[in-house]
């Protein structure tokens, strides 16, 4: 879809979406709105296992689906439409963290954002030490279960090097928290 | 524990504690992405605005600019404007009577027959009449289109004043000197009291 043939349609009162044909909008609109319904809590509970910051993964999970809302037409006839925007958010978290890390050589001290009531803070202050590329490994195939094909193709790597990612994470990780590591992934 | 099992139930506890607000989120979704494509639009309209008036405005010129190219010839170097010393157009010997009419040609014993010879290198040799005491060679000149400078007699009667500066014109057999800037009237006298004959 261009971006010059869009026009912006209302789906429901206060709110609208675009679609490219008055005869498509609706029900585009509605099978988005219903995609979003569902995908989205999801989405912006794995980037907040990546970035640390309730604030900041909800900015970077709209982000996301903004970018799928652009290319709605075309991402929704994908198989996976999740695993699209799943793609373009974790890009984006992972970008956030690196600008933040960035920042914090810059003032030459780190931020601690502040953490929800009920987190694992042991296991999100271990997972903040990992790099961003392991980070994102170990929360797609621990909190969302997802294949390494799919993480691989989601990180934009080949699949040996996904598990090399992982069993890295997994080393760091467990010495970080005291817990035992095999070779192989449970 | 495993670290596998440790991070699975870490996260399977904590996901609760993360509850979005989809509703909300979505409509900011929508926001974002009209004001994207808002954006966007005004963008490519500022830009196509730019295009277009940079073409109202500058295509005219370039248009001149192209044609000027095609019609034009070459131009050449300008010649530089520095003097040349010597110059074949006037180089010969040339001769003038001055007479006794001017009191500055009594007074300096200048009345009779000169002749000046200009040297392509830029040499002036005089051969002054025998009243005068001064004739002599070793003189320079220079000229510089239709300017001619001067430095003769500088160092006995112009009592090292400046050179002077004239516009030469040669007709013919015929070479006249105007003073243009002349320090020195004993050669301004010899100089303007033309017209010199070639010999």
């Amino acid at each position: 879809m261009k971006m010059d043939t869009l026009t912006w349609r209302t789906i429901d009162p206060g709110s609208s979406v675009y679609g490219a044909s008055e005869t498509h909008v609706r029900s585009v609109d509605e099978e988005y709105a219903w995609f979003f319904s569902g995908e989205y809590p999801a989405l912006v509970r794995t980037v907040f296992f990546i970035v640390h910051s309730t604030e900041r993964a909800e900015d970077i999970a709209q982000d996301a689906f903004m970018q799928l809302l652009l290319h709605w037409q075309k991402v929704s006839k994908y198989e996976r439409p999740d695993a699209w925007v799943r793609r373009v958010a974790i890009r984006l978290a992972m970008r956030s963290i690196r600008r933040e890390q960035m920042r914090s050589v810059v003032e030459r001290g780190s931020h601690t954002a502040e953490l929800p009531q009920s987190i694992d803070v042991d296991l999100a202050n271990a997972i903040g030490q990992l790099p961003p590329r392991q980070r994102s490994a170990v929360v797609l195939f621990y909190f969302e279960d997802r294949p390494m094909q799919e993480i691989a193709d989601i990180l934009g790597c080949s699949v040996s090097t996904g598990w090399v990612h992982l069993h890295k994470a997994r080393k760091r990780l467990a010495a970080l928290l005291g817990e035992e590591v095999s070779e192989s992934v449970d | 524990m495993s670290i596998d099992r440790r991070l699975r139930e870490g996260f399977e506890r904590s996901a609760p504690a993360i509850d979005p607000k989809d509703r909300v989120a979505l409509e900011r979704v929508t926001a974002r992405a009209r004001r994207h494509v808002m954006v966007r639009r005004v963008t490519s309209t500022v830009m196509v605005a730019l295009v277009l008036g940079g073409a109202a405005l500058g295509g005219p010129r370039i248009l001149d600019a192209l044609r000027e190219d095609r019609q034009l010839e070459p131009v050449q170097e300008p010649t530089p404007s520095a003097p040349i010393p010597g110059d074949a157009t006037i180089a010969g010997t040339y001769t003038a009577t001055l007479g006794n009419e001017d009191p500055a040609i009594r007074g300096n014993q200048m009345v009779g027959k000169w002749t000046i010879t200009f040297r392509s290198n830029g040499v002036l040799e005089v051969s002054s009449p025998e009243p005068f005491e001064e004739s002599r060679s070793g003189y320079s000149f220079e000229v510089s289109g239709s300017q001619f400078r001067t430095d003769l007699f500088r160092t006995d009667v112009c009592n090292d004043k400046l050179p002077g500066r004239y516009r030469w014109q040669r007709s013919g057999n015929r070479l006249t000197f105007e003073v243009v800037d002349e320090p020195c009237p004993a050669r301004a006298t010899l100089f303007a009291s033309g017209p010199w004959q070639i010999t």
